[in-house]
C-alpha cells in the first residue's frame, strides 16, 4: 500500500493521497470529511490505514459537522484534519468564521478543494476569500510532492499560532499523480485527550467574540511576519530584471514550463508563493519594487493581483486577469498566451502540419457523450416509473432535483429535473413551489443527499403543510464519489457495522402521513405505487414521501464480481424484436445499442443484468441469457 | 536517461478502466526513475462519460497537462472518444487504438473504425503511425470486457517508443493488479504486445 510506504522512497500519489500522507506524517489523531469531489480521496485514503494507525475516521453526515468533531478533536489537543469541496465550506461556513476568532489548540486544518471548470460541482467558487473574511491562514501547494510536505508542516503552523489554517487545492491537483518523496509517520497515537476548558474562548458571546475578533486580527498579522520567510515560498530575484511575475498553486507549474518555452525563464524575476493568506507584504514588495512590470499569474479571482496593487508603487504596471480569464482553468497554453499579451511579444507557436478541415469534418460527425446513468442504475427505473405514474395521472409536474448521480436524469430521455441548486435545495424549493406553482412539484433526492441537507427542508414541508411528492432515490450508499459509507448504510467508515438511520423512519418521525418503500427495479408495482402517493398528494395537499429503494448497481456489481460471482445478461430476441425502440428512446440504457444495420442489441460488456428492459419490451423481445445471477432477483 | 518529456494521452469512455491503465503507465515511468504526472478525471465521468488522461514523465515535469498537438502517443480506447481528441496527438506521433466503439445511449453512429482512422490519416497527411488492436473481442475471449485496458498497455509496450521496459511494465501490473486478477491480467498484457511486437515501423 504505497500511502504507508517507507521514509524515503519515492511513491506515486495521487494530490490527495499526499495531502493524506502528509497528514499521518503530521501524526494526526482524527480525520472527517463529507464526501464531495475532487476532495474525497483524503479521507478515504486516511480511513483505510487508520485502524492500523489508530487513527479516528468519520465520515460525516455534512462538511458542517466534519468540521465540528474535527474541531472537537483540537479543543482536546488532538491533531484533526477536515475536508470538503469548495461548495462544502458555504455548509460549513458558520462553524468557520467561529472558529476563525476562537483559534484551536491542537493543530486542525481544514482542507478546501476548489473545482475550477466545474469539472464535477454548481460552481467555480475561489475559497481563498473564506480565508480574508474568517481571518483564517490559507496556504497552496503546486505539485503532490509539495502537498504532501505542505500537509505536514501545516499542523505545526496551527498549533504554533493556535489557528485554524485552510489548505486549498483544486481539482487539477488533487487529481494529479505525481512523484513524492515520502517522509517517517510517528508510530504511537493518543486515542483521547483532555477537552481544554476554556469558556472566554470557545463561548461566543458578544462579549467574548469583540475580544476575540481583535486577537484573530493580531493573530494574522504575525502569521504574515512567519509567511515572510515561510521556506515553501520562492523568490528569484537578480536585480536587474524589467519583469517580474508571481504565480501560486498549479499556476506555477504552467507558468515554469511557459517561461522555458518562451525562453524568458533567466530574464525575468519570478515569485513562487504558497503563503497565500495573509500575502507577505515584504517579500512582495521586494520583487515589484526593482521591476517595472508585473504579471501574476493565478486561477479564479484575482485574489493575489489585488493585494499587489495595493503595494505597487505607481508606474509599475500590474498584470492579472486582464490577460488571463477569470472563468475556468488555466493551462500551458493559456498561460503562455496572457504572458505574450502583458509583455506585448509574440507567442504564436507554430501551427502542427495538420489538415483542420478534415478534422473538423470528422468531429461533426460524432455524437457528443454526456455522463449518463450506468447501466442498471436503479434510478434509470425510478425516472421511467414515475413518468409513467404521471402520465397516467394525467399530471404535470415541476421536478426539483438535488445533488447526486440522479441529476443526471435532467438528460434525455428523462428530463426529469427542472432545478438544481446545491445540496438539499430540492425538497427546499419544493416546499415553496409546492406553495406557489400551478403543478404537481416533485422533490427528487438522494439517500446521501437526504441526510446531508434534507432534513431541515422536510421538516418545513410538514410544518407548512406544503403540498408536495418526495421521492428519495436510496441507493444504499454516496454512489457518485465513489461509493462511501452514510448513516443509512448501516456501516461507518472503516467499514465496521454501525447504527442504520432509515429515512422512512425520519420521514415518519417527522411528521410525513403517507410514507412507502418502493422497489425500483420492479416496474409494473412501483407505477402504481408511485400514482397512488401522485393521488396522496394532489387530494390531502399534504406532503408524502416515497423511498426508491434498491443498491447501486455498480456497487452491487463490485461486490458480486469480488466474491466471483457472474452476473445475468439480457439479449434481444431479433425474431420477436419489432424495432419499434421504445426501450431505446424512453429508457436509455447505455447497454442497449442500435446497430449501424438498425439493429437493436445489448453489448454483452455493459449489460449488468437487472431485468428492468425485460419488464419494459411491449412485445416480450427481452430475454435473459442464462448465464447467471439476476440483479433484481438478490 | 532521455531528458525529453513523454506525453501519453489516454481516452475512452468511463469504466473502460482508464484510471487503472493511467495508473499502470505512472507507476512503470517511476520505475525507470522518471519523474511522473498523471492528471486524471474523477467524478460525474464514472461510467458512460467520455474522458481524457494525461501521463507525462521526463527528469522533472512541472505540470499536468498535455498541450494540444503534443502527445507522442495517443492510446485509445474507444473511436469516437479518439476522434474527439485527437488533436492532442503530435504530427509523426502514434496512435494505438482499440477497434471499439461505443455508441452514446440513443444516438445513431453510422461512422465505423475504420472510417475514423481513414479520416485522421488524411488529416495529418499520412504522418502518424495508427496500430488498430483487437483487443476488445480479446478481452471477452479472455472472460472479461475489463481486460482491454491490459492488452492495450501490453500494444503500447510493444511499441518501445517510451524508455519504459517490458519488465518494468511486468513489476507495475504485479504492483497494482489485485492479486486474484493479476494472472488473467498478465496474460491479457501477453496478448496485447504479441499484437504489436515486430510489426513496428
Amino acid at each position: 500500500m504505497s500511502l504507508l510506504g517507507k521514509a524515503g522512497e519515492i511513491a506515486l500519489l495521487l494530490g490527495n493521497e499526499a495531502v493524506a500522507r502528509g497528514a499521518l506524517e503530521a501524526g494526526i489523531n482524527v480525520a472527517t470529511a463529507y464526501p464531495g469531489t475532487p476532495s474525497t480521496e483524503i479521507v478515504e485514503s486516511i480511513a483505510s490505514v487508520a485502524e492500523r494507525l489508530g487513527i479516528y475516521v468519520e465520515w460525516s453526515v455534512n462538511e458542517k459537522v466534519a468540521l465540528e468533531v474535527a474541531a472537537a478533536a483540537s479543543m482536546c489537543n488532538l491533531r484533526a484534519l477536515a475536508a470538503m469541496k469548495h461548495v462544502g465550506l458555504n455548509v460549513a461556513a458558520d462553524t468557520f468564521m467561529s472558529l476563525g476568532y476562537a483559534g484551536v489548540e491542537g493543530g486542525l486544518v481544514l482542507v478546501s478543494a476548489d473545482d475550477p471548470n466545474c469539472y464535477s460541482s454548481q460552481n467555480e467558487q475561489d475559497n481563498r476569500l473564506y480565508g480574508l473574511v474568517g481571518y483564517v491562514p490559507v496556504y497552496e501547494p503546486y505539485s503532490p510532492r509539495e502537498a504532501k510536505d505542505l500537509t505536514r508542516y501545516l499542523f505545526e503552523i496551527s498549533e504554533r499560532f493556535k489557528t485554524l489554517i485552510m489548505l486549498r487545492l483544486t481539482t487539477r491537483l488533487c487529481h494529479t499523480r505525481g512523484s513524492v518523496i515520502l517522509g517517517e509517520i510517528p508510530p504511537a497515537r493518543r486515542k483521547g485527550g483532555k477537552f481544554s476548558r476554556n469558556k472566554e474562548r470557545w463561548v461566543l458571546l458578544p462579549v467574548n467574540a469583540r475580544r476575540l475578533r481583535r486577537e484573530a486580527i493580531q493573530r494574522l498579522e504575525k502569521i504574515r511576519e512567519f509567511n515572510e520567510n515561510f521556506e515553501f515560498n520562492h523568490l528569484k530575484l537578480d536585480g536587474d530584471e524589467d519583469v517580474g511575475i508571481i504565480a501560486s498553486g498549479v499556476a506555477f507549474g504552467y507558468l515554469k514550463e511557459a517561461l522555458n518555452q518562451l525562453k524568458l525563464a533567466d530574464k525575468v524575476a519570478l515569485l513562487k508563493l504558497t503563503s497565500i493568506h495573509p500575502i507577505p507584504l515584504n517579500l512582495v514588495s521586494r520583487l515589484v519594487r526593482s521591476v517595472n512590470k508585473v504579471i501574476v499569474v493565478e486561477e479564479l479571482e484575482p485574489f493575489i493581483e489585488n493585494q499587489v496593487k495595493t503595494i505597487a508603487p505607481s508606474g509599475v504596471r500590474v498584470h492579472g486577469k486582464d490577460v488571463f480569464p477569470l472563468a475556468g482553468e488555466l493551462n500551458l497554453e493559456r498561460v503562455i498566451e496572457g504572458i505574450g499579451r502583458a509583455l506585448n511579444i509574440k507567442v504564436k507557436v507554430s501551427e502542427p502540419s495538420v489538415d483542420f478541415t478534415v478534422l473538423e469534418r470528422l468531429r461533426e460527425n460524432i455524437p457528443p457523450r454526456s455522463p449518463v446513468l450506468c447501466p442498471g442504475c436503479p434510478h434509470r427505473a425510478t425516472f421511467f416509473e414515475l413518468k409513467r405514474a404521471l402520465e397516467n395521472k394525467r399530471v404535470k409536474a415541476v421536478f426539483c432535483g438535488d445533488i447526486g448521480c440522479y441529476t443526471l436524469g435532467y438528460y434525455p430521455p428523462y428530463e426529469e429535473i427542472d432545478t438544481t441548486l446545491c445540496m438539499g435545495a430540492s425538497i427546499g424549493l419544493a416546499s415553496g413551489l409546492g406553495k406557489f406553482a400551478e403543478n404537481l412539484t416533485v422533490a427528487i433526492i438522494g439517500d446521501s443527499t437526504f441526510f446531508h441537507a434534507g432534513l431541515p427542508p422536510l421538516i418545513n414541508s410538514v410544518y407548512s403543510c406544503s403540498p408536495i411528492l418526495i421521492i428519495v432515490l436510496d441507493n444504499a450508499i454516496t454512489a457518485m464519489t465513489g461509493h462511501q459509507p452514510h448513516p443509512g448504510t448501516g456501516f461507518n467508515a472503516l467499514w465496521r457495522p454501525a447504527k442504520k438511520v432509515r429515512v422512512e423512519d425520519i420521514a415518519k418521525g417527522i411528521g410525513v402521513e403517507y410514507v412507502d418503500v418502493i422497489n425500483p427495479y420492479n416496474v409494473e408495482e412501483s407505477v402504481l405505487r408511485l400514482s397512488k402517493a401522485i393521488e396522496y398528494v394532489l387530494k390531502e395537499k399534504r406532503p408524502a414521501v416515497v423511498v426508491s429503494r434498491r443498491e447501486c448497481a455498480l456497487y452491487s456489481l463490485r461486490k458480486l464480481r469480488r466474491k466471483g460471482v457472474v452476473t445475468e445478461i439480457f439479449q434481444i430476441d431479433r425474431e420477436k424484436c419489432k424495432l419499434c425502440m421504445f426501450c431505446v428512446k424512453s429508457f436509455g440504457c447505455p447497454a442497449i445499442i442500435v446497430t449501424p444495420e438498425g439493429y437493436v442489441t445489448i453489448d454483452e460488456g455493459l449489460c449488468v443484468g437487472c431485468g428492468v428492459c425485460a419488464q419494459l419490451c411491449p412485445v416480450g423481445a427481452i430475454q435473459p441469457k442464462g448465464r447467471g445471477v439476476r440483479l433484481d432477483e438478490l | 536517461m532521455s531528458y525529453r518529456i513523454f506525453n501519453i494521452a489516454i481516452t475512452g469512455v468511463g469504466g473502460q478502466g482508464i484510471i487503472t491503465l493511467s495508473k499502470l503507465i505512472g507507476r512503470s515511468a517511476l520505475l525507470e526513475g522518471f519523474d511522473v504526472r498523471v492528471a486524471e478525471i474523477h467524478g460525474m465521468a464514472q461510467r458512460g462519460g467520455s474522458i481524457l488522461t494525461h501521463i507525462r514523465f521526463g527528469k522533472e515535469v512541472y505540470s499536468s497537462l498535455i498541450p494540444k498537438f503534443s502527445a507522442d502517443i495517443l492510446l485509445g480506447l474507444e473511436a469516437i472518444e479518439v476522434a474527439r481528441y485527437i488533436d492532442y496527438l503530435a504530427p509523426g506521433g502514434y496512435l494505438l487504438l482499440s477497434d471499439h466503439i461505443i455508441r452514446p445511449p440513443m444516438a445513431e453512429v453510422r461512422i465505423t473504425v475504420p472510417e475514423i482512422v481513414a479520416n485522421i490519416r488524411a488529416a495529418f497527411h499520412d504522418n502518424v503511425n495508427t496500430y488498430v488492436i483487437d483487443a476488445y473481442r480479446k478481452a471477452l475471449e479472455l472472460g472479461n470486457a475489463a481486460l482491454e485496458n491490459t492488452i492495450m498497455l501490453g500494444a503500447l509496450c510493444a511499441l518501445n517508443i517510451v524508455s519504459i521496459t517490458k519488465e518494468s511494465f511486468i513489476k507495475a501490473i504485479k504492483d497494482v493488479i489485485p492479486p486474484r486478477y493479476l494472472e488473467i491480467n498478465l496474460t491479457a498484457f501477453e496478448e496485447g504486445y504479441k499484437s504489436v511486437h515486430g510489426k513496428t515501423r
